[in-house]
C-alpha cells in the first residue's frame, strides 16, 4: 500500500489519525476562527500552518547539513512573524524552518495563483502555504492538480467556508477557551476535519476533530482528540518526529503527554 | 612578516619582511589597522586593473604582482601626445585611488627601471634620453637576480651607470649573461615581448533577418534557437548565466532591450526561455524586427558535480533539490519583480519590529546571529492597533480590554516583559521607544500580545498567536 505516493485515495479511506493528514500532497484549505462580516480582517491559522511547516522542515536534514526543501510562504498576510520560525528546544535554538523558507509578495490576485502553483509544481519545494482568499472554483482544481506531490496549505477567511472548491481537505482551526488554573502560557486549538475526498461520513466513533496544544514557554506542541467520549489520546508533535500514536487512555488531564 | 605598509607606517620604521611584532612595537598607540596579506585576491585586483587599463591600449599586462605594462606604440595620438596620455592615466589612477607611479619609456626595461626606482612620480622619457635616465639607478633597477646585484655591489658597481661604462665583453664572464640581455633589453638593443592579458567576451551570438518581420512566432524561433546557442557555448566554458540580454534590432526605432538576471548561474536553455517569454510577449516590436542579439552578459563559473550514485532511488538529489529552487526563485523575480521574493533572517535588536529584516533571496550574504526571544507570536501586525485595557493596578495584570470595538475579558495575562528603546537610533516619529508586552489570553482562548508605551501609557495590541 502506498501510503505516501501519489495514489493515496486508500490511505484517506481509511480513518484519518491526525492533521499530518493534510501532509499529503493536494490541495489543503485552512479556515481560521475569525469573523464572518465581509471586509472585516482576517488572519490564517499561523500556529498549526508553521507546526505543519515544522515536520516539513524539520524532518528533512539534520541541523547543519545544508538547506532542505524550501518552505515557501506565498501573500503578505500569510508570512509569520519571522523570529516565531525559530523554535527553542532543549539543545538551543533551531533556525532550519526560518533558513528553508521563501516569502513572496505577490502584487495582485492572479499573480498570487500563479506563484502558488509555480511554487507546488517545483519538485524543491517541502510545503507551500499560501493565502487563498477569493480563491475561484476552477483556480482551487488547477491547483489540486498541480500540487500532486506537494503538500499546499491555502488559507482562506471563514467567510468562505461556502464556497466550492476542489480542495482535497478541509479544516478548521479555532482557540479553545481554557480555565484559569491551566497551565499559564498554554493555547489550545481545536482543528476539525470540515471535508475530505474520498472519506467515509462522519461516524459516532470516528471523530474528526483533534486539540493541538502549544506551550509557549518550551515551544512544544502535542495533541490531542478533542472528543471528550473517545477513549484514545492522540499525540502530535507539531515540529519533531513525534508520530500520531495512542498514548494513553481515558480523558483524565494528568495523562496528557507532552512529546519531546 | 609584514608584505606592505602605508607611506605613514614606512615612515615609522616598518619595512617589508619584518616580523609583525617588531613592526607593532614601533608604534606608541596600538590602533594599528593591520590586514592579512592575499596573494589570490591581489592578483585578481591586479588583472581587474589591467582588463580595466585597455582603455589606454590594447596590448595590457600585469607585472609581477604590482605592475601593469601597457604598450602604447601609436596609441598617444588618440590622447593627443605622450604627455596627455600620462597626464590621463595618472588622474585616472587617482580617481580609482592608486598611488601609481607612472612612466612612458621607449623601451620596456626603461620603463620599469625608472618607474620603480626613479625619484618621480610621473615622468616620461624620450628615445635619446635612455642612458642618461637610467645612468643614476642602482643596479637592481635592471631585474637582475639579488645575487646578481649584490655580486655587482661587491666589485663597487652600484649604479647603472658605472656598469656602461665597462667594456660589454666582460660583462658576461663575470656576471653571467642574464646582466646582457637586460641591460640590452633596458637600452632597446634587445627584443621583449609582454604577455597581455586577454578577457574573454561575454557569449554571444546574432541574427539578421531577410527583412523586418513582425510576425512573433518566427521571432520567438529565433531567440530560442539564439539560446541553444548561447548555452552550448556556456556548457564549453563550464560557465553559466547570470544575466542575459536579447536585443531586437528594429528597423525604425532604437533596439529593443529584454534583460532578465538569475540568482544562480544556469545553462538551462528552456529555463532562461521560460524567463523570457513573458518579456518577449510584452516587447514592442514596432515596424519590424530586423536582427535579435542574445548575449550571456554576465557569467559565472558552474562546479561540476559528481552526480548522486549512492542509490537514493526516488529522492531527488540535494544538487537537483537546489537546482528547481534556484529556478523557481528567478522565475518569481523576474515576474513579480524585484524585492517581491525574500527570506527572512534574524537581527540584532530586541524590538519586534527590528528584530528581524527581509533581504532578497538570492542574497547568501553573512547572517547575524540575532538576538533569539522565544516566545513570540505568529503574526506580528505591520501597524500595531490601539487598545483600551482596564487594569485592577497600575502596572498590574491586564483584566479586560476593548480590541477592533470588541470587548475581551482576560483570563491569563504573563508579563510585562519591558523592551528597552534603542535610543542610539531615535526615531521621531516613534514616540513609545520603552514598552512593556504582556501575552494576554482572552476568553475565547486566544493569545494577545498586548504593548503598552511606557512614556506614553498608549496600549496596543502588536501581534496574535493567530
Amino acid at each position: 500500500m502506498n501510503r505516501a505516493g501519489g495514489s493515496s485515495r486508500i490511505a484517506f479511506e481509511s480513518r484519518p489519525d491526525s492533521p499530518e493528514l493534510a501532509l499529503r500532497g493536494g490541495l489543503h484549505e485552512w479556515f481560521g476562527a475569525d469573523d464572518r462580516k465581509r471586509g472585516s480582517a482576517w488572519l490564517p491559522p499561523m500556529g498549526v500552518l508553521i507546526g505543519l511547516a515544522w515536520r516539513v522542515a524539520g524532518s528533512a536534514t539534520v541541523p547543519g547539513a545544508g538547506p532542505s526543501r524550501r518552505v515557501v510562504w506565498v501573500g503578505r498576510r500569510c508570512w509569520p512573524y519571522p523570529p516565531a520560525l525559530v523554535r527553542h528546544g532543549p539543545d538551543g535554538a533551531d533556525r532550519r524552518l526560518l533558513d528553508a523558507s521563501v516569502f513572496v509578495d505577490p502584487a495582485s490576485r492572479q499573480e498570487r495563483v500563479w506563484a502558488v502553483e509555480l511554487a507546488a509544481r517545483c519538485a524543491g519545494v517541502g510545503i507551500v502555504i499560501g493565502d487563498g482568499s477569493e480563491l475561484a472554483m476552477a483556480e482551487s482544481r488547477r491547483l489540486q492538480l498541480a500540487s500532486k506531490d506537494t503538500p499546499l496549505m491555502l488559507a482562506r477567511p471563514s467567510r468562505e467556508v461556502r464556497e466550492l472548491s476542489a480542495a482535497r481537505t478541509r479544516w478548521r482551526v479555532s482557540p479553545l477557551a481554557m480555565n484559569e488554573t491551566e497551565n499559564d502560557r498554554c493555547q489550545e486549538w481545536a482543528v476539525e476535519l470540515l471535508r475530505c475526498k474520498g472519506l467515509r461520513p462522519e461516524t459516532p466513533g470516528d471523530a474528526r476533530r483533534w486539540v493541538v496544544r502549544r506551550d509557549h514557554g518550551t515551544g512544544w506542541s502535542t495533541s490531542r482528540s478533542a472528543d471528550q467520549i473517545e477513549d484514545t489520546w492522540r499525540a502530535w508533535s507539531a515540529g519533531d518526529g513525534g508520530v500520531a500514536a495512542a498514548v494513553g487512555d481515558g480523558p483524565d488531564p494528568a495523562s496528557r503527554t507532552q512529546i519531546a | 612578516m609584514i608584505t606592505a605598509c602605508c607611506q605613514q607606517a614606512a615612515q615609522a620604521g616598518v619595512r617589508a619582511d619584518m616580523p609583525l611584532a617588531q613592526a607593532r612595537a614601533l608604534f606608541a598607540t596600538p590602533s594599528v589597522r593591520i590586514e592579512t596579506h592575499d596573494p589570490s585576491a591581489d592578483a585578481a585586483a591586479l588583472y581587474r586593473l589591467a582588463v580595466w587599463a585597455q582603455r589606454f591600449s590594447p596590448v595590457v599586462a600585469a607585472d609581477g604582482t604590482d605592475g601593469l605594462l601597457l604598450d602604447v606604440t601609436g596609441c598617444a595620438r588618440v590622447w593627443g601626445g605622450e604627455e596627455r596620455l600620462l597626464r590621463a592615466v595618472v588622474d585616472a589612477m587617482q580617481r580609482l585611488g592608486f598611488a601609481a607611479r607612472v612612466m612612458i619609456a621607449p623601451t620596456l626595461g626603461c620603463a620599469w627601471a625608472v618607474s620603480r626606482f626613479g625619484s618621480k612620480r610621473a615622468c616620461l622619457v624620450s628615445p635619446d634620453s635612455v642612458r642618461e635616465a637610467l645612468a643614476p639607478l642602482p643596479t637592481a633597477a635592471l631585474r637582475v637576480d639579488g645575487a646578481v646585484a649584490t655580486q655587482l655591489g661587491e666589485v663597487g658597481i652600484e649604479r647603472v651607470g658605472d656598469l656602461l661604462e665597462l667594456p660589454r665583453s666582460t660583462l658576461p664572464a663575470r656576471f653571467g649573461s642574464e646582466l646582457l640581455l637586460r641591460l640590452d633589453q633596458a637600452l632597446g638593443q634587445a627584443i621583449e615581448t609582454i604577455e597581455p592579458v586577454r578577457p574573454v567576451p561575454p557569449a554571444a551570438v546574432e541574427r539578421m533577418f531577410d527583412g523586418p518581420t513582425d510576425r512573433v512566432e518566427a521571432i520567438e524561433l529565433t531567440v530560442r534557437e539564439l539560446l541553444d546557442e548561447v548555452t552550448g557555448e556556456l556548457e564549453r566554458r563550464s560557465c553559466g548565466a547570470r544575466r542575459v540580454d536579447v536585443e531586437l534590432l528594429r528597423s525604425d526605432l532604437g533596439p529593443e532591450r529584454l534583460t532578465i538576471t538569475l540568482g544562480r548561474p544556469s545553462q538551462n536553455a528552456k529555463h532562461l526561455w521560460q524567463l523570457l517569454r513573458p518579456k518577449l510577449e510584452r516587447a514592442h516590436l514596432g515596424f519590424g524586427v530586423e536582427a535579435v542579439r542574445v548575449c550571456a552578459c554576465v557569467a559565472a563559473k558552474i562546479r561540476h558535480e559528481q552526480a548522486e550514485c549512492d542509490g537514493v532511488a526516488g529522492d531527488a538529489s540535494a544538487a537537483e533539490i537546489e537546482r528547481s529552487c534556484g529556478e523557481l526563485l528567478d522565475t518569481l523575480r523576474n515576474r513579480l519583480g524585484e524585492g517581491r521574493v525574500l527570506r527572512a533572517s534574524l537581527r540584532e535588536s530586541r524590538l519586534p519590529e527590528r528584530a528581524f529584516e527581509m533581504r532578497d533571496a538570492s542574497d547568501t550574504g553573512s547572517v547575524t546571529a540575532g538576538v533569539l526571544m522565544s516566545d513570540r507570536p505568529s503574526v506580528l501586525f505591520d501597524r500595531p492597533s490601539p487598545s483600551e485595557v482596564i487594569a485592577l493596578t497600575p502596572d498590574g495584570p491586564v483584566h479586560r480590554l476593548t480590541w477592533r470595538g470588541e470587548e475581551h475579558g482576560a483570563t491569563a495575562c504573563v508579563g510585562p516583559e519591558r523592551i528597552g528603546g534603542e535610543w542610539w537610533r531615535a526615531h521621531p516619529t516613534q514616540p513609545d521607544r520603552t514598552r512593556d508586552y504582556f501575552a494576554v489570553r482572552d476568553e475565547r482562548g486566544r493569545w494577545l500580545w498586548l504593548g503598552r508605551g511606557v512614556e506614553s501609557g498608549r496600549w496596543f495590541v502588536h501581534g496574535v498567536w493567530a
